[in-house]
């Protein structure tokens, strides 16, 4: 079966088989709950499977230009040498390994909190590799040399960077554990959270001062420093305003607020982790008046009538 | 309403119809830490998702543990699990543990 143009199939709740051998340039099944398995001979120019309960993809499937499998969290695996423009696996939360000779373009995996490493033999080709928050992924593949978006804010794992590797647009790195980068990689444009920050802010925040961030003009780039610089260490040197303060398991609460130039305030909530003893500070909106407040907004809960917790470890 | 850490747990009445069950048991994995805040067993107890929201099913007592907090019993009954929010000026994040 040929279908020209575009077939629209998403939230079709009945929805389970579609013939075999289907060609479709454009076909979009987002949503389709029933939807727990894909025909062989598939064949489209853009596929979108967004929130399906696919476990795999068949091996023939043919996608030329995107393959769309955001927020599919039953996949488990997918065909060896799968070749697509676009992969978008966005979400995908149970996915624990990509498979051996991917060849792609796009890359997105962000959110992919299972998946553990790259195959040992692929291709990322000169476009973008954006894996924000893969937490167990430690390192980047040896065969990813040239990319022009690189997205790793969040890969808590990784410690380093392949020498070699080359990005030619940008490379966001917040929240991970690099302390430098390659050779290669020098003059590299570096964001934080899609901020772009100078190397010895991503890499050396204990040479920030306090002057420095209250001075640096671009509010979005001051904000990075603060947060960088640390908001505990930043009360420290600042003459912060108590606006209210009381107690909760974790020990003392405290509501603090330092005005910032030609910005919002800076309003945090300090509070002690009732299990480890540990003080954080919490950036809550500048309109918070009491602890209870904030601590509720922290929660989730707009009205803090809303938020009684009955047991907090 | 528990909160065990950056992570909020409230007793539901149902679980959505669409909700989708978890092979694992991991609520929330600490991204700075690498900890995760998980269901002790998987005998009694399951892990849901529906569109981006999280739910435990409890069928007897199962507790909640993360290496650096105490853990929670939660008794039988549904249950949806969200984390702590930080607020910025751009954007509201989830908390970084």
């Amino acid at each position: 079966m040929l279908v020209e143009g575009r077939l629209d199939l998403s939230q079709q709740p009945t929805l389970f088989q579609l013939p075999e051998n289907l060609t479709a340039r454009h076909l979009i099944l987002d949503d389709c709950a029933a939807l727990r398995s894909l025909p062989a001979g598939l064949r489209c120019y853009e596929l979108s499977l967004q929130s399906t309960p696919l476990t795999t993809v068949p091996a023939d499937l043919y996608v030329s230009y995107r393959l769309d499998l955001t927020g599919c969290d039953m996949l488990v695996a997918l065909p060896e040498g799968l070749k697509v423009g676009s992969l978008i696996l966005r979400g995908c939360t149970a996915l624990q390994a990509l498979p051996e000779g991917l060849d792609v373009k796009f890359l997105d995996i962000p959110g992919c909190v299972s998946l553990r490493g790259f195959p040992v033999q692929g291709s990322i080709k000169m476009g973008r590799l954006n894996m924000r928050g893969c937490i167990q992924i430690r390192e980047l593949p040896p065969w990813l040399t040239q990319v022009a978006q690189l997205d790793i804010s969040g890969c808590t794992g990784i410690t380093r960077l392949p020498e070699g590797l080359h990005v030619s647009s940008w490379l966001d790195v917040a929240d991970t554990s690099l302390q430098s980068l390659p050779a290669s990689l020098k003059g590299v444009h570096l964001r934080w959270r899609g901020v772009q920050i100078s190397e010895r802010v991503a890499f050396h925040p204990e040479t920030i001062t306090v002057q420095e961030v209250l001075d640096e003009p671009n509010a979005e780039r001051r904000r990075v420093m603060l947060e960088r610089f640390g908001y505990d260490r930043f009360f420290e040197h600042v003459n912060a305003t108590v606006v209210h303060a009381d107690t909760d398991p974790g020990g003392e609460r405290r509501l603090l607020c330092v005005p910032l130039a030609g910005d919002e305030p800076l309003v945090c909530l300090a509070v002690g982790c009732p299990s480890t003893g540990r003080r954080y500070m919490i950036r809550v909106p500048p309109a918070m008046r009491t602890c209870h407040q904030a601590a509720a907004w922290i929660a989730g809960f707009d009205n803090p009538d809303d938020y009684h917790p009955i047991v907090e470890t | 309403m528990w909160r065990h850490g950056d992570v909020m747990i409230a007793a539901v009445e149902t679980l959505p119809e669409q909700a989708r069950p978890q092979a694992h048991g991991v609520l929330v994995y600490g991204e700075v830490t690498g900890h995760s805040h998980r269901l002790e067993s998987l005998e009694n107890a399951s892990v849901w998702t529906d569109r981006g929201e999280l739910f435990v099913q409890v069928t007897a007592p199962t507790r909640i543990i993360h290496e650096e907090h105490l853990p929670i019993t939660l008794p039988p009954g549904t249950y949806r699990v969200w984390q702590q929010r930080e607020y910025t000026p751009e954007a509201i994040r989830t908390i970084l543990d």
